[in-house]
């Protein structure tokens, strides 16, 4: 048979090559508008834990305890500008307008090219979490310029290189979460509402506001197992050196545990959304 | 009819957008980001206008030409960069409430209505912003829908509707509170040939029993020449006609459309035929084996049709003028208008 | 006066009207209703449950006893379900912005800021209304107040604020999208400003406090109307408080008018 028949992109190579356009793509998006990308980029996502560090001191004050649970003032104080360091590397639940194309029918063009949909949006979170990383850098070294004496240090290169992996881990478990519950766009008329539901949620369970130790008891035994608890809260004690080595080990396995399950959901509801989809949108 | 007050008055009007140079590579990109290129662009260049009550207006143009930049300045959706643009005597982009009571929008293509109510919801709400009276608003709302065939689907969801019923209903919101002038961009794009006809029917009865003006933007040349008086052609920004249809063919020294039907089929090319056509200016625009058209100067056209009736056994003829799509091709490609002989 | 009384009645009825789609619309997606219901229920018990952590550990915050700060969370309910109810439409606003969907409401003989911002009435925060009110009357009654006319005089005056400051906020932040397109910042400057309205603000220095009271009232969301029922604001510091607020809402809405003639529409 001569017949020529093109073959298939495919490989390694070709998905590689698809992904590296798409986090190309997604940094043009960002970079797009100035004050958008400043905004967005920078500035997101600090506010709460700062504001928790007033709520803090004045609680310390109000008391006046030394400690409260296994927490002393700095440690609260550096515990909040940590976890505000290293939530911005978590992935927004905004961050991906998944559920708005299947709305507007837009993944159509997608669906008839030789690509794995998966990598667009892996793209999003590559883009976001390399942006990210040098940006939470920046605002930890800033810290450390302006108030040397109040900012926390991580304990060791091997602490940072530890809550790095946790975090980082932690956090594409959270776009696997968000990738699902876009998802189901196939199915409802809305899902922003789910999407802010499961920030709350996450942000709570992560520790964002309050550290595991300052929870009642059963909320301390029950959170180590479940992904954001290790996202956000077990990275932090790793740098302020309260966990130690056989914690990451225990919170890396939960977290391969849960992308593996969140990855295989994903998958599914990907793929048996796609049979509902009419590619028609407003 | 018409009468001589004038609503909307424009001279040298200007628009340009000032939009952002994209630049290629990483490194461009993020420089892009202290310092950026802007780039001009002129959407409309120095149209002098005016357009008296009771006028009903067709803006031709293509895509790019400025014709809903020239809307929306109009309706005071977006300001002028320079020059005057006055509606009711007053600055387009300072209309108070008084002026804006007085005027209606429709965009083909972006629905003021709400998408999952039905639209008898939305004409409710219009009513309240309008302030109609109860009793009048009612008696619109039958009257219009009943014009336009849709007085069954009022209470149907928006977004059920077919493409043509919404856009009857956004033109029913449009007249609910009696505007004396209405701006309509494009409201039949996509339509079937049935509700292009129906609205155009209603905006010409609409027109003629209440003097309402309208100033009509599309790309259907039908819907200009079966609803306007006064035609404006614009092209790269520039008003290029502004005036009625003979006398766009007065300028552009019009031409007629010359079809033949023969009593017996063709052998070979007609190469005698076109010879004449040329001999008269003309040319030979369509060939089948019993039929031929030319495309002849007005002037010019008995003679050819005398000509060609010597040379050829004609069962049946036709002399029709130029149709307004092929006056406007010929706008478009000369750029410019000489001023009649 | 008439002239006056006969806008007022015109933009009643334009709101009656906005309600009345807003419900229509609700009606027909239940699943769109009941997740946003489900969605404030979480909202409402994280809230709710931070404090009562903190509170394990304290016997108050910042001067604010436990029953205290259940009245400051009733307000901050209130007022956060008063947005949910009416001002949805915020969270659009940049993108409708940026692709120029703002054009029908230069046209129309309305305030185009009450018309765009009002747009979305949401009938699931009927819930909300219940379960705030409901939470807010819970904190009343554990507050120990002395009870009399002038004390709902007191509650109906704070929550009056409270909504006005609701609304004059959200315009507040939108404007900054006017001069800066697609910046988010409308969104990201509430989400910001939003967290200090979360706690009461004596937690913060007094600076601070005064500029979150008076140049980015967002102290007038939950710490204001709380500090006044629980008798924390003089009254006559409060009536200052209150001629601030009106002022500073009715420049606030000068300054969205002026932004508006910035709007662009999408190009074409």
């Amino acid at each position: 048979m001569s017949g020529a028949v093109a073959a298939a992109p495919g490989g390694l190579r070709h998905h590689w090559r698809i992904l590296r356009s798409a986090v190309a793509y997604e940094y043009k998006k960002a970079a797009a508008f100035k004050a958008g990308f400043i905004v967005r980029e920078l500035i997101h996502g600090i506010e709460r834990p700062i504001i928790m560090i007033f709520v803090y001191k004045a609680i310390f004050v109000s008391s006046g305890a030394a400690a409260i649970g296994t927490y002393g003032e700095a440690d609260l104080i550096a515990y909040m500008l940590l976890g505000a360091t290293l939530w911005k590397l978590v992935f927004p639940e905004r961050g991906l307008d998944l559920a708005e194309q299947i709305f507007e029918g837009f993944i159509t063009k997608f669906l008839i090219m030789p690509l794995r949909f998966f990598l667009m949006m892996l793209g999003r979170f590559v883009q976001y979490s390399s942006l990210q990383l040098l940006i939470a850098s920046t605002f930890w070294l800033l810290g450390l310029l302006i108030a040397p004496a109040i900012w926390p240090r991580p304990v060791s290169a091997v602490a940072v290189a530890q809550a790095l992996t946790l975090v980082l881990l932690g956090s594409y478990c959270y776009f696997l979460l968000i990738v699902v519950l876009n998802t189901m766009a196939f199915w409802l008329d809305v899902v922003w509402t789910l999407l802010v539901m499961v920030r709350f949620i996450v942000g709570f369970c992560a520790g964002q506001l309050l550290p595991l130790a300052l929870m009642p008891g059963f909320l301390k035994t029950t959170l180590p197992w479940f992904f954001p608890y290790w996202m956000l809260c077990a990275p932090v004690e790793i740098l302020l050196g309260r966990l130690g080595g056989a914690d990451f080990q225990r919170g890396l396995l939960t977290l391969i545990a849960w992308t593996l399950a969140l990855q295989l959901l994903a998958a599914a509801t990907w793929r048996r959304g796609l049979r509902r989809y009419t590619g028609v949108g407003q | 009819m018409t009468t001589t007050s004038p609503l909307i008055h424009c001279r040298r009007l200007g628009k340009t957008y000032r939009t952002l140079r994209r630049r290629e590579g990483v490194l461009r990109l993020l420089g892009g980001l202290v310092k950026r290129e802007h780039v001009e662009h002129a959407a409309l260049v120095d149209a002098d206008l005016d357009i008296l009550q009771g006028e009903m207006v067709g803006l031709i143009g293509a895509n790019g030409a400025g014709k809903t930049t020239l809307v929306k300045i109009l309706a005071g959706i977006i300001p002028k960069t320079h020059g005057t643009a006055e509606v009711f005597g007053r600055d387009c982009f300072d209309l108070r409430d008084a002026e804006k009571t007085r005027l209606s929008l429709v965009m083909g293509q972006r629905s003021q209505l709400w998408w999952d109510i039905p639209p008898l919801d939305s004409f409710r709400l219009l009513r309240a912003i309008y302030d109609v009276d109860h009793d009048v608003f009612e008696r619109r709302v039958a009257e219009h829908a009943e014009r336009l065939g849709v007085a069954d689907r009022l209470e149907v969801q928006l977004r059920q509707l077919s493409l043509g019923q919404r856009m009857k209903m956004e033109i029913i919101g449009a007249f609910l509170h009696d505007p004396e002038l209405v701006f309509l961009d494009e409201p039949t794009i996509g339509l079937d040939l049935v509700s292009q006809e129906t609205i155009r029917r209603f905006l010409r009865d609409l027109n003629r029993e209440r003097g309402v003006t309208i100033l009509l933007t599309s790309h259907d040349m039908a819907d200009i020449e079966q609803t306007c008086e006064r035609l404006l052609i614009l092209d790269g920004g520039k008003l290029l006609f502004d005036g009625d249809l003979p006398d766009l063919q007065r300028r552009l020294v019009g031409k007629r459309r010359v079809e033949l039907h023969l009593e017996d089929e063709l052998v070979g090319e007609p190469t005698d035929a076109a010879e004449v056509a040329r001999k008269h200016d003309g040319e030979l625009v369509e060939v089948s084996p019993r039929r031929l058209v030319f495309l002849v100067p007005t002037a010019r056209s008995q003679a050819l049709v005398r000509e060609l009736f010597d040379l050829l056994a004609v069962k049946d003829l036709s002399v029709e003028r130029q149709p307004l799509e092929d006056l406007v091709r010929e706008v478009f490609r000369r750029g410019q208008l000489e001023d009649a002989p | 006066m008439r002239g006056l009384l006969s806008t007022v009645r015109r933009y009643l009825t334009v709101a009656g009207q906005l309600a009345r789609i807003g419900v229509r619309r609700k009606s027909q997606f239940r699943v769109e209703f009941f997740s946003q219901v489900v969605m404030d229920c979480f909202w409402y018990t994280i809230h709710v449950t931070v404090f009562e952590i903190l509170l394990l550990h304290a016997d108050d915050i910042a001067g604010w006893r436990h029953e205290d700060i259940r009245v400051f969370i009733g307000f901050l309910f209130v007022s956060d379900a008063f947005m949910m109810m009416w001002l949805g439409q915020q969270w659009r606003f940049g993108r409708d912005l940026k692709d120029g969907k703002l054009d029908p409401f230069r046209v129309r003989p309305v305030a185009p800021s009450f018309l765009y911002f009002f747009q979305q009435f949401s009938l699931e925060a009927v819930f909300n209304i219940i379960a705030a009110v409901g939470y807010l009357t819970y904190g009343l009654i554990r507050a120990d107040l002395e009870w009399g006319p002038g004390r709902f005089l007191l509650i109906a005056w704070a929550i009056v604020i409270a909504f006005w400051a609701r609304t004059v906020l959200t315009i507040l932040f939108s404007i900054l999208e006017f001069h800066l397109l697609n910046s988010d910042l409308a969104r990201s400057l509430e989400h910001a400003f939003g967290a200090t309205a979360d706690r009461p603000l004596d937690i913060f220095a007094r600076r601070v406090k005064l500029f979150l009271l008076h140049a980015v009232p967002m102290g007038f969301l939950s710490h204001w109307p709380a500090a006044l029922v629980l008798g924390r604001r003089e009254p006559w510091l409060a009536l200052l408080d209150t001629t601030w607020m009106l002022l500073f809402g009715v420049l606030t809405f000068q300054a969205w008018k002026l932004s508006f003639r910035r709007y662009e529409s999408a190009m074409g």
